[in-house]
């Protein structure tokens, strides 16, 4: 009786043979669509008809594109005629309409579950049985004083309907949001480019904002940069950068990718360095090494713009400070030390070498103490450690490639974050030799666009609404320009005395599963997101988001939270809603190209879809506050504001009608074309806030550890100890991206792998041959660490002993050490297309880590066993 | 009458796949989840060449070649391949009996064999836009301009032009089959 | 990057197989009817080749995607194998038929229907070409290096006269009633002739397969895949120790001394062996029917 629903008859309660003879649901779309394709095909004459009409993609960021629109139907993409785009989009645009927007397994119709939780059984279901439901859990909490207990998890800003509007929702009903994925995908880099350069900058350099067309060589780890890169100029999608790319490798720009895998993208480069995973600080200090040695580092920014010269204390490494608590450096003028003044002034001496005695206490300059630290790493020590299948030379060559091309130069660690549990200490690492070489706005190097539309959130006020509950509460910045309640999990430990975690990070995960656990959440609503896989320790997650009482999931395609939910809605898509989105992109035209777009919709919602933003104004009003909600016009009247704000005269209807609104205006470097928002004012080589709210903190959680300490360290990770024990890494493909790009029919077949097969697992060939393993083999994998005893950081390791099997392809493009799976290339619900089954599922095998302030999750943190179980 | 041939400069190419999907999605070649096949008229040849760590990926959209000596024309038993006057290899699906000789045939395994119609199939360079004055979906759509197509026989067309200057070749010429689609700076 | 065909499957090893089992009963009966011997043999391989060819045929068709265009096929015999082939076997087939029908009519006779000689003539060229031309179909497919050789022809060739005379003991031995006696001297022949085909085709076989592993990339994995890979199992049991060995030893076996006694089981056994052997071989070929890479590095 309580058979699983199979994929079919899944297919068929989400709509295609619901209602006798009604022609419902996107089968029959996609037979219409083809048919007009192939007329189309037949007849170009006929291709004139239709109407290309102005929308964005929303399959990685959200790159302008024109979908042509014939019957209310899209029969062509092509990107926007504005830099860098100039008519192009990539094959996830395409993936996109025809793999998720039309693919025949769209969930088109509001679902119930019918069976247990996961079992995938659902029958449809009215919209207004999920509101009354969502609504009525609501009220239960609202009346026991908890309506925090329901949140929000909102994913992708790019893919999630007015992510604005969420935030005021959840404001206004006082229950929780939160932006749970986003520290997964890069939580902790923003919090360290927030120490070292200063909130105002952490965005651009998270990003990867630099100046390519003029940079002449760069060092890349991993990202499988180019194609699956945030762009420069912050938020557009990777078709935005392959243009650049391209002009720059023209105009001679060559890279080196450091990454233990040569991505698919990867291969791209001119030369491919393999590095064992969490070395990377290693390497990034013999760089240094080499730079200080052979003086190839910028003297005059080092002294101008960052506190190389601050002084500290030899012994301690606390900072020196004067009566009034300014920071100080040694004038060799007067042979004293005096106070650091902010940036701008060329200040003080590096002092490598060289200790001062100030009232009888040794010290050295941050630089002095640094270059002393990491004497140890020279060259030969890195290819030792980090296992460089090379000759020390090969760091001395890429030193001097760094240091003799400078400024015009990138050392950049790449996007994504917390990939082991040093991974803090390696960005901060990655920094520093950024530092060195004095690549901050000069041309070359990083580069912070000088305007930008500011369009601040668009809340509306008293009196278009009524007064706001709990007018005291004090909301603060969360991620993407959004607000969220101080109160909130992700929050609180952020604006603690001391703060427990930066600011800047955009989630703190494990703060929710533990909440889950004392029963502080009690009903969940996602969108735009799979935090059931995306997080790391699936068997900690599927724990949590089991004990739930109510789970309600927004989506389009299947995927695990989809099978895990109470109530499945029919989301609008990404072309069938609008959205307004503001950047700044660097062209291959070599100017700043600030842009306001909208994404509009082009077409229809399918079936019985709508925007989760008319969802929750349903289910606002069920509560008694419609007056909040229900007058909020989300086709323009939201946006219109938002582009007053950021003081533009078009309107959110133009931009719908007649495209972007883009500016070309010419790159200017200027470093201090913004204040530099650290305690010492300058790009921070020490970092005065680690000593001061952690390292040095006597109430700090962190006080004395070395993932907090203020200059850059490096902290070993745990190693995989016998000759079948490996890393399990996992990395992105060009062709697809997050999960929008999952599940979808057309980015998942197997012709557009080329030679990187998606679902295996990697394997080293000659490794590999060790162990008896051959091309296309079966093994089993299993999680064997890091456990809980191994480091502070590891929070919870339910997963440890998980093991599943897989097929197994062999590389030469892999480093020895490690495993690959791509990321979220395989998944466990059964509602998804089979193929994706064939993978595993990578968080299975990643403990949960925490790291100290910074907040990463190591999501690439994950020792195995693996062995040959079958061909 | 235009001879067609086609350059794809690979330092053009970033290794999107966009001309796979576009010429999938638009010819309406079955999905592979739907007809449980993979098939493609453009294939993404991607050999990974050396031993680790000195190891590269090289990276190469193969379509149908258009040999002016084509190994499927000859072994067709119908006539369904032929070459047109615009040096295309054309298909007419309405000869074809499915005998499969034909993709056995190509060294350049450009074509597949569709269970479903039972038919062979293969990339026309889009016979039909060229005709109405447009470009492939694979030459239109590239994000890095990297494929261009034109006559080969006029020395002045951007196509001629590329094969000439960045010394475009052929994938193995030494079997004979003159192929109308070329490369350049492979890498 | 290297992969097999999958295009040409079972139907079309079953139709090789049957064209060159055709061609090969046909050439025997040819053989006694020329001798003017075993008469018994020549209705035998008669009844046999009609049925074999057609069944062939019919299995040629069922594989194409498009059976009700199949006259289509007949339109290139001048350049492609396809072509020749269809017409090849159709001539073959309508002066099979026609013996076989004119046998089947006057079955009650004890002669043998008379024809005259240029009728044998042409079918015995009709049945070399046959078997001839299914190694050469696969041979001029160009891009799959482990058949684009003069060596499989030879080898097919070989196999259908083998496999053919296989064919022929096999009925005579279900249907041999009272002519049992006569058809003995038959047997020795044949299985003399037979040992010289095994020994001939081991030879072809081992040369084949060596000069196909000493040849390029895509030709020496075809011939690792039937010797050590995924058809290993096909090639020596079902090929190697069913089709060639065991019947080799049996015939020889029985070939001790001046005359053959025909044990009934042993020759049934070895027949089928010797039919099992033959199709093993065709699907072997097919199966391991790897592409040529394609490369800008030439």
């Amino acid at each position: 009786m309580a058979h699983k629903l199979s994929r079919r008859s899944f297919l068929k309660w989400t709509g295609i043979s619901v209602g006798g003879g009604m022609v419902l649901g996107a089968g029959s779309n996609q037979l219409r669509l083809s048919n007009l394709v192939l007329a189309a095909d037949q007849a170009p004459a006929q291709e004139e008809e239709g109407e290309w009409r102005h929308t964005a993609c929303a399959m990685c960021l959200m790159c302008p594109m024109q979908v042509k629109v014939k019957n209310e139907k899209i029969i062509d993409v092509q990107g926007e005629d504005i830099y860098p785009w100039k008519g192009k989009v990539c094959a996830k645009a395409f993936g996109g309409i025809w793999g998720r927007i039309y693919a025949p397994d769209r969930i088109l119709h509001p679902l119930k579950r019918v069976g247990e939780r996961g079992e995938g059984k659902f029958v449809r279901c009215t919209w207004d049985e999920v509101i009354e439901a969502t609504a009525n859990k609501i009220k239960e909490y609202m009346d026991a004083g908890h309506p925090e207990w329901y949140e929000t998890w909102w994913g992708c800003p790019v893919q999630t309907d007015n992510m604005y509007f969420l935030h005021y929702w959840a404001r206004i009903t006082g229950t929780s949001i939160s932006y749970m994925h986003g520290q997964i995908c890069f939580g902790d880099n923003t919090a360290e480019k927030s120490i070292t350069f200063g909130g105002n900058r952490a965005g651009d350099l998270v990003g990867g904002t630099a100046d390519y067309l003029n940079c002449k060589y760069a060092v890349i780890a991993a990202q499988n940069f180019p194609g699956s890169v945030f762009t420069p100029g912050t938020t557009c999608g990777s078709s935005a950068f392959f243009p650049v790319f391209l002009k720059a490798r023209e105009n001679g720009f060559k890279y080196t990718l450091l990454d233990p895998k040569l991505t698919d993208s990867g291969a791209l480069a001119n030369e491919w360095l393999p590095i064992k995973p969490g070395t990377d600080a290693v390497f990034a200090m013999a760089v240094a090494n080499v730079l200080l040695k052979e003086k190839l580092y910028d003297e005059e920014f080092l002294l101008t713009y960052t506190n190389a010269a601050q002084l500290i204390n030899s012994a301690t490494k606390e900072a020196i400070k004067d009566a009034e608590g300014n920071y100080m450096l040694w004038d060799g003028a007067s042979n004293a030390a005096v106070v650091l003044t902010e940036a701008g002034t060329m200040q003080g001496e590096l002092g490598i070498g060289t200790t001062y005695e100030i009232n009888g206490v040794k010290c050295q300059t941050a630089l002095g103490a640094w270059a002393q630290d990491i004497a140890e790493y020279t060259p030969d020590k890195a290819i030792e450690i980090c296992e460089i299948p090379f000759s020390t030379d090969k760091i001395y060559e890429i030193a001097h490639n760094l240091g003799y091309n400078r400024p015009a130069v990138i050392f950049s660690g790449g996007f994504t974050t917390g990939r082991y549990a040093n991974w803090f200490q390696v960005l901060r690492c990655y920094s520093a030799v950024n530092l060195l070489l004095g690549n901050i706005e000069r041309p070359g190097g990083w580069y912070f666009p000088k305007k930008k539309f500011n369009v601040g959130t668009g809340w509306p006020t008293y009196p278009e609404v009524p007064e706001y509950p709990d007018p005291e509460l004090q909301v603060v910045p969360g991620a993407w320009a959004n607000l969220v309640s101080i109160k909130s999990l992700d929050k609180v430990p952020c604006y603690s005395d001391p703060p427990k975690y930066h600011p800047a990070t955009v989630a703190l995960p494990w703060e929710h599963f533990d909440a889950m656990r004392a029963g502080k959440i009690k009903a969940l609503f996602s969108t735009a997101e799979n935090s059931a896989i995306t997080q790391v320790d699936t068997t900690l997650v599927y724990e949590c988001l089991h004990g739930l009482e109510l789970i309600v999931v927004g989506e389009q395609l299947p995927k695990e939270f989809v099978e895990l939910a109470d109530y499945v809605i029919p989301e609008a898509s990404y072309v069938e809603r609008n959205h307004l989105y503001t950047f700044t992109s660097l062209g291959q035209d070599g100017k700043e190209h600030p842009t306001a777009m909208m994404r509009s919709a082009a077409i229809q919602p399918q079936g019985e879809s709508k925007p989760v933003s008319w969802f929750y104004t349903e289910v606002g009003k069920r509560l008694g506050l419609g007056d909040y909600f229900e007058n909020i016009d989300q086709q323009y009247g939201y946006w219109d504001p938002m582009l007053k704000k950021a003081g533009l005269s078009v309107t959110s209807k133009d931009l719908v009608e007649n495209g972007p609104y883009s500016e070309s205006i010419p790159m200017e470097y200027d470093v201090l074309s913004m204040p530099i928002p650290t305690p010492s004012k300058r790009f921070e080589f020490y970092s005065n806030e680690l000593a001061e709210n952690c390292y040095y903190h006597p109430d700090s959680p962190w006080q004395s550890m070395e993932y907090v300490h203020p200059l850059p360290v490096y902290i070993p990770i745990v190693k995989p100890q016998n000759e079948d024990e490996f890393y399990l890494i996992s990395g992105k493909a060009t062709w697809h991206q997050k999960n929008a790009t999952q599940d979808n029919r057309y980015l998942m077949e197997s012709g557009i792998e080329g030679g990187c097969p998606y679902t295996p697992v990697y394997l080293n060939a000659e490794r590999a041959a060790e162990l008896g393993i051959k091309e296309n083999d079966v093994i089993e994998i299993e999680c064997i660490g890091p456990v809980m005893s191994d480091e502070v950081c590891v929070h919870d390791d339910s997963n440890i002993g998980f093991k599943d099997t897989v097929r197994v392809h062999l590389s030469e493009g892999l480093h020895p050490a490690v495993a690959f799976t791509h990321f979220a290339a395989g998944h466990k619900s059964n509602l998804m297309l089979s193929k994706v089954r064939e993978g595993i599922v990578h968080s299975e095998f990643v403990p949960l880590t925490v790291e100290p302030y910074g907040g990463g999750c190591g999501k690439n943190y994950s020792i195995v066993k693996i062995r040959r179980v079958g061909v | 009458m235009a001879r067609y041939g086609m350059v794809i400069d690979l330092k053009k190419c970033v290794r999107c796949r966009t001309c796979y999907i576009t010429c999938k999605i638009f010819h309406n070649i079955p999905n592979e989840f739907d007809s449980g096949h993979s098939y493609s008229r453009i294939k993404l040849v991607e050999p990974e060449v050396g031993k680790y760590p000195s190891v590269h990926r090289f990276f190469m959209p193969v379509h149908c070649m258009h040999c002016d000596e084509a190994p499927c024309v000859n072994v067709c038993p119908t006539g369904a391949s032929y070459i047109g006057e615009n040096g295309i290899v054309h298909f007419d699906t309405e000869k074809c009996i499915g005998c499969k000789y034909c993709i056995l045939a190509c060294p350049y395994q450009a074509r597949y064999y569709n269970h479903e119609t039972g038919l062979a199939d293969k990339c026309d360079f889009c016979a039909d836009r060229l005709e109405a004055g447009l470009q492939p979906y694979c030459v239109e759509k590239c994000i890095g301009n990297a494929i261009v197509i034109g006559d080969l026989d006029d020395p002045n067309s951007e196509v001629s032009k590329i094969i000439r200057t960045e010394g475009a070749v052929p994938l193995s010429p030494h079997l004979g089959t003159k192929p109308k689609v070329f490369y350049c700076n492979i890498k | 990057m290297l992969h097999a065909q999958t295009m040409w499957g079972w139907p079309i090893a079953w139709y090789l197989f049957l064209a060159g089992v055709s061609a090969g009963t046909y050439i025997v009966a040819a053989f006694w009817q020329y001798a003017k011997k075993q008469n018994y043999l020549v209705k035998i391989g008669i009844y046999l080749t009609a049925p074999c060819l057609g069944l062939s045929i019919f299995l040629l068709w069922i594989d194409l995607g498009q059976r009700f265009k199949f006259p289509y096929a007949f339109l290139r015999p001048h350049e492609s194998w396809i072509s020749i082939g269809a017409w090849l076997l159709t001539l073959f087939f309508i002066l099979v038929a026609i013996q076989w029908l004119k046998q089947f009519f006057a079955r009650k006779q004890e002669q043998t229907p008379d024809y005259p000689g240029w009728v044998w003539v042409a079918g015995v060229i009709l049945a070399f070409l046959t078997a001839i031309y299914t190694g050469i179909l696969l041979g001029v497919a160009q891009a799959i290096p482990f058949w684009n050789t003069p060596l499989l022809p030879v080898l097919f060739l070989v196999s259908a006269l083998s496999t053919g005379i296989g064919a022929v003991m096999l009925m005579a031995v279900i249907f041999k009633k009272k002519q049992a006696a006569d058809i003995e001297e038959g047997f020795h022949l044949m299985a003399k002739a037979d040992v010289g085909m095994i020994i001939f085709e081991i030879l072809c076989i081992i040369f084949y397969l060596y000069f196909m592993a000493k040849s390029g990339v895509a030709a020496s994995a075809s011939a690792a895949m039937i010797v050590s890979g995924p058809l290993a199992v096909i090639f020596w049991l079902c090929f190697a120790v069913l089709g060639l060995i065991l019947p080799l030893i049996m015939e020889l076996n029985s070939l001790q001394g001046s005359t053959v006694k025909i044990n009934v089981t042993q020759t049934a056994v070895m027949s089928v062996c010797l039919l099992i052997g033959g199709l093993a071989l065709r699907y072997i070929i097919l199966a391991a029917g790897i592409y040529e890479s394609v490369s800008p590095f030439l």
